[in-house]
């Protein structure tokens, strides 16, 4: 079990410099940079040049990457090359703000997916699953700024309970996010969920067809008990990938539904760092992103781990 | 209309005292389309109180149905279209999803026919044993030592601790025991077995029915046993009936019924059935003198097989080793070693052995898909070609992929699941071009592998879907002789189908192995077909061979201590089973021992000498050998295992 996990642990790490490495080539193999952004298209060939030198930008990309690295390892991320405050607190109040959306989408996001998805699939082809597969089907099938835009439209506009956009800047309290909070992490929701009710249901049918199933049915257990007893931890295995996969794609939600909101966090800090080509402030989101990704992974497979006993006592021989 | 309701009262008080199942007119259906299917059709039977009823048939006689009707429950698809079930007194259909639980727990439980699919793979089997004590509900003690002394009931080792164990950590064989004591746990009046032996070896199958028959006499249950083997049934049910295409076609006395059966169905379906104690391949079923109802007379005629006349070795195997552990573990040994034979030209030769026993590792050696650590495994040359020459013949140390296009050739296997083995969604015309494409092969088409098989060729067209099981089996079996094989490996081809099928499959093993000179490797746990059907038979143990001899030679009454417990060990139609000694009770041993012989911890003759020397090679004849300490005479009307 150790090994397995160390094992998983060190192609984390690796998984996260390959993304900073990415990153970092991606940027560079864009035309124009940070001075060139700063100055604006009118700028002179040496005023140029001289922005360059002030920002660091001459040095050779590989070295430039390890200067970074090296200072990274020891939690300097450097300056905001636009604002020239520090990488770390810029980034890192953006990202108190995008966990308070993401927290909140994943808990509700989850818990409700699972249900329906158990629902839907202990229903199979009656009326409650078919209302939920079509609703996870529509989920699907429209994009998150759609059901962005009618969720606006419908909470704000019509009914108007929700702010539409958030006024509070860069520096809002949580206190001040929590009223334009519900909006964005609906439009989240509802994208998020419809893979994982999908998954969900598909495993809970999958599951119920099984002998063990039939055999605790037949034992006259209560149905509840089979479902949460028999059922349940089987069919979570499968469903567990899917929902580490899904907030892992939250990130990239994250962007998109934060700039329509306006909402404070990093997908709005990012979209303005790319614009600016301020690349410590990009790597660092990009560390951050990568290091998501990495951990919901790690927590499945843990999960898998807790409820797979199979995996947890391996058979000795063979 | 007064009178008849008080007669069914009358009558419903009657049933309950005397017959613990009572089963009426009952059809069950599905719909296909605008069809509707009978599944069962107007089955009537009784059972009485502390007897055993066998439901036997073959694969689609709704048997299982019919089990699971005892149970109130069916597909999900299906439903009872007349009659009614009675359990212990209540119409199972009629009842409320309360009371049916209550019927579930209380009156009739249920033995999967698989308990390693049927046991919650996430659950310890402690609290699947005591989520059934419902009158211990809430004394967690109190059902922790109840399910133990289930356990110790069905002779589960260490039950204590296994009771905080999950499915997975047990053998096929334990975790029936543990299945059947999770069925007990609720004191049921009728146990239900769904082919509670199907998927076990013979050794622990007479293990499982032995402790089986002994718990029906000591708690005086009521037993319905669905099984397709006769031999079975005769040593456990007191009823049988037959079912045919969801029909009852005859049921009685089990004694009886055996004995002079009535119905074409029965008669066809004994006489299909291979012995161990006759050699030859029973004939087939004859389905549409069945249906006539005509009933054979006189004899049955068995097809004796010759084998082939010279030896022409097409596959030598000298001292292979196959080790699994990746590092040694002190006290055992490698899982196959020393394993030495030959087969020859157009001969079959059976590997038997108890699931453990390294059959198929060994096959899977000789086709390339496991890597051996020692020993020779060589092909001679195929058909026309020079002996020594360079195609189809040569080494087969390497794995598959270190191997010539001729060898891969020359080596084909057959699987023991022909509907898994076969692509579905490839046409049966795709699987057998394949193998002619990919080696070339000339001068035949898909056409003529289907002829050599016995099926039109209008099948090529088909989908594996569309065809019956023993259609399929021959699709594999046309795939393999496509390539023009000179070796063919047969992992358990025949154990997957039915007896009246059976018999036809292995006459086409017999067919193709003479016309084609092919050389058959045939693995198998069934003594009855090796019996019917193989020329030599190497017997292995724990991944090394302890007798090997011709078919004769096997089954004559001088044999090393394990082939005697697996002969003794086969139930049969016919048997006086009270009579028949009991077999060893402790299982296959997970991992061979380092030094001796292998059989010692389970031998019933055993000396010390065993423990820690290797049996010597006794030659009984020039193709007859035993690895054994004792003497010939010993082993001679050996006393059975106690």
């Amino acid at each position: 079990m150790v090994t397995f996990f160390a094992k998983r642990l060190g192609w984390s790490v690796f998984t996260v410099l390959l993304a900073t490495v990415l990153v970092f080539s991606a940027i560079q193999s864009l035309p124009g940079d940070a001075a060139t952004q700063l100055l604006g298209q009118n700028a002179t060939p040496s005023a140029v040049a001289t922005m360059r030198q002030q920002l660091g930008l001459d040095e050779p990309p590989v070295s430039r990457f390890f200067t970074w690295l090296g200072k990274a390892l020891h939690g300097d991320f450097g300056n905001s090359l636009v604002g020239g405050g520090s990488v770390a607190g810029e980034v890192g109040s953006a990202l108190v703000n995008t966990s308070l959306l993401a927290g909140i989408t994943i808990v509700i996001g989850i818990l409700l997916s699972l249900v329906l998805g158990l629902v839907a699939g202990l229903t199979r082809d009656r009326w409650p699953d078919i209302s939920i597969s079509m609703l996870a089907l529509v989920g699907m099938s429209v994009p998150e700024f759609v059901v962005a835009t009618v969720l606006v439209l419908l909470f704000s506009i019509y009914i108007p309970i929700f702010p539409a956009v958030v006024i509070a800047g860069q520096n809002a309290s949580l206190a001040d996010l929590l009223p334009s909070v519900w909006l964005p992490a609906g439009a989240l929701i509802c994208v998020l969920a419809a893979y994982i009710i999908r998954m969900m249901r598909t495993s809970v049918i999958d599951v119920m067809d099984s002998e063990f199933v039939r055999t605790a049915i037949l034992k006259g257990n209560s149905t509840s008990r089979v479902v949460f007893k028999h059922l349940l931890p089987s069919a979570m295995l499968p469903t567990l990938n899917v929902i580490a996969m899904n907030i892992a794609w939250l990130i990239g939600g994250v962007v998109v539904v934060e700039s329509i909101f306006n909402y404070p966090g990093i997908g709005t800090l990012m979209i303005r760092s790319v614009q600016t080509r301020d690349l410590p402030t990009i790597l660092l989101i990009t560390v951050m992103s990568a290091l998501t990704y990495v951990v919901c992974n790690l927590l499945a497979d843990f999960a898998a781990f807790l409820l797979n006993p199979r995996l947890r006592y391996p058979r000795s021989s063979k | 209309m007064t009178i008849d309701a008080a007669d069914t009262t009358y009558e419903a008080t009657v049933v309950n005292r005397t017959d613990i199942v009572r089963i009426e007119n009952l059809s069950v259906s599905y719909r296909s389309g605008n069809r509707q299917v009978d599944v069962l059709k107007d089955v009537t039977l009784q059972l009485r109180r502390g007897h055993v009823l066998g439901l036997v048939g073959e694969s689609g006689s709704g048997k299982s149905t019919l089990a699971g009707a005892l149970l109130g429950s069916l597909r999900s698809t299906s439903f009872v279209s007349n009659g009614s079930v009675h359990v212990a007194g209540q119409d199972v259909f009629a009842l409320a999803p309360r009371e049916l639980r209550r019927l579930r727990t209380a009156e009739v439980a249920m033995v999967p026919q698989n308990a390693g699919n049927a046991l919650t793979p996430t659950m310890k089997i402690g609290e699947q044993i005591a989520e059934v004590l419902h009158h211990l509900k809430g004394n967690k003690a109190a059902q922790r030592a109840r399910a133990e002394e289930l356990l110790r009931l069905v002779r589960l080792p260490n039950p204590g601790p296994a009771l905080d164990r999950y499915p997975h950590q047990f053998s096929g064989g334990q975790q029936q025991r543990i299945g059947i004591a999770m069925a007990l746990a609720a004191n049921p009046s009728l146990l239900v077995l769904d082919e509670p032996t199907t998927g076990l070896d013979v050794v622990t199958q007479a293990a499982i029915l032995d402790l089986l028959t002994e718990l029906q006499k000591t708690l005086g249950m009521s037993m319905v046993m669905v099984s397709h083997d006769l031999g079975v049934i005769d040593k456990m049910c007191t009823d049988i009936a037959l079912l045919r295409k969801g029909a009852v076609v005859e049921s009685g006395p089990t004694r009886s019924v055996l004995a002079q059966p009535q119905h074409a169905y029965t008669r066809g379906l004994i006489d299909s059935v291979p012995r161990i104690d006759t050699p030859g391949i029973p004939p087939g079923m004859d389905q549409s003198a069945i249906d006539d109802g005509t009933v054979r007379e006189g004899a049955v005629e068995l097809y004796i097989r010759t084998p082939p006349r010279e030896a022409k070795p097409v596959l030598s195997v000298r001292n292979l080793t196959i080790d699994y552990r990746k590092k040694p573990v002190p006290g055992t040994g490698p899982t196959v070693q020393d394993v030495s034979f030959e087969v020859n030209a157009g001969e079959i030769v059976a590997l038997v052995g108890e699931s453990g026993s390294g059959k198929s590792t060994i096959a899977n050696a000789i086709a390339g898909l496991q890597k051996s650590e020692g020993g020779r495994m060589s092909l001679a040359g195929s058909g026309d070609e020079p002996a020594n020459g360079p195609a189809g013949s040569g080494n087969l140390a390497g794995t598959v992929s270190s191997r010539p296009k001729s060898l891969r050739q020359a080596v084909q296997l057959i699987f023991q699941n022909a509907d898994t083995s076969l692509n579905p969604r490839h046409s049966v015309r795709t699987a057998i071009a394949r193998p002619l494409k990919l080696f070339g092969v000339k001068g035949s088409t898909v056409e003529r592998a289907l002829e050599e098989v016995e099926l039109p060729a209008s099948f090529a067209q088909r989908l594996p879907g569309q065809l019956s099981g023993g259609q399929r089996q021959r699709v594999g079996i046309a795939r393999a002789i496509a390539a023009g094989p000179s070796l063919v490996l047969a992992d358990e081809v025949v154990s997957a189908l039915d007896v009246s099928v059976q018999s036809s499959i292995l006459r086409l093993m017999d067919t193709l192995s003479r016309d084609k000179d092919i050389g058959f490797l045939f693995i198998t746990h069934d003594l009855a077909v090796v019996r019917s059907v193989a020329d030599r038979v190497v017997v292995l143990y724990l991944g090394r061979i302890v007798e090997d001899g011709t078919v004769e030679e096997i089954f004559s009454n001088t044999s090393h201590p394990y082939t005697r417990l697996l002969l003794d060990s086969v139930i049969e139609l016919g048997d006086d089973h009270e009579a028949k000694a009991q077999g060893v009770r402790d299982e296959i041993p997970d991992a061979p021992p380092e030094l001796g012989c292998p059989f010692a911890s389970r031998c019933p003759i055993v000396r010390d000498v065993c423990r820690t020397v290797l049996p010597p090679t006794i030659q009984v004849s020039d193709t007859h050998h035993i690895k054994c300490h004792a003497d010939v005479a010993d082993l001679r009307q050996a006393p059975a295992a106690l």
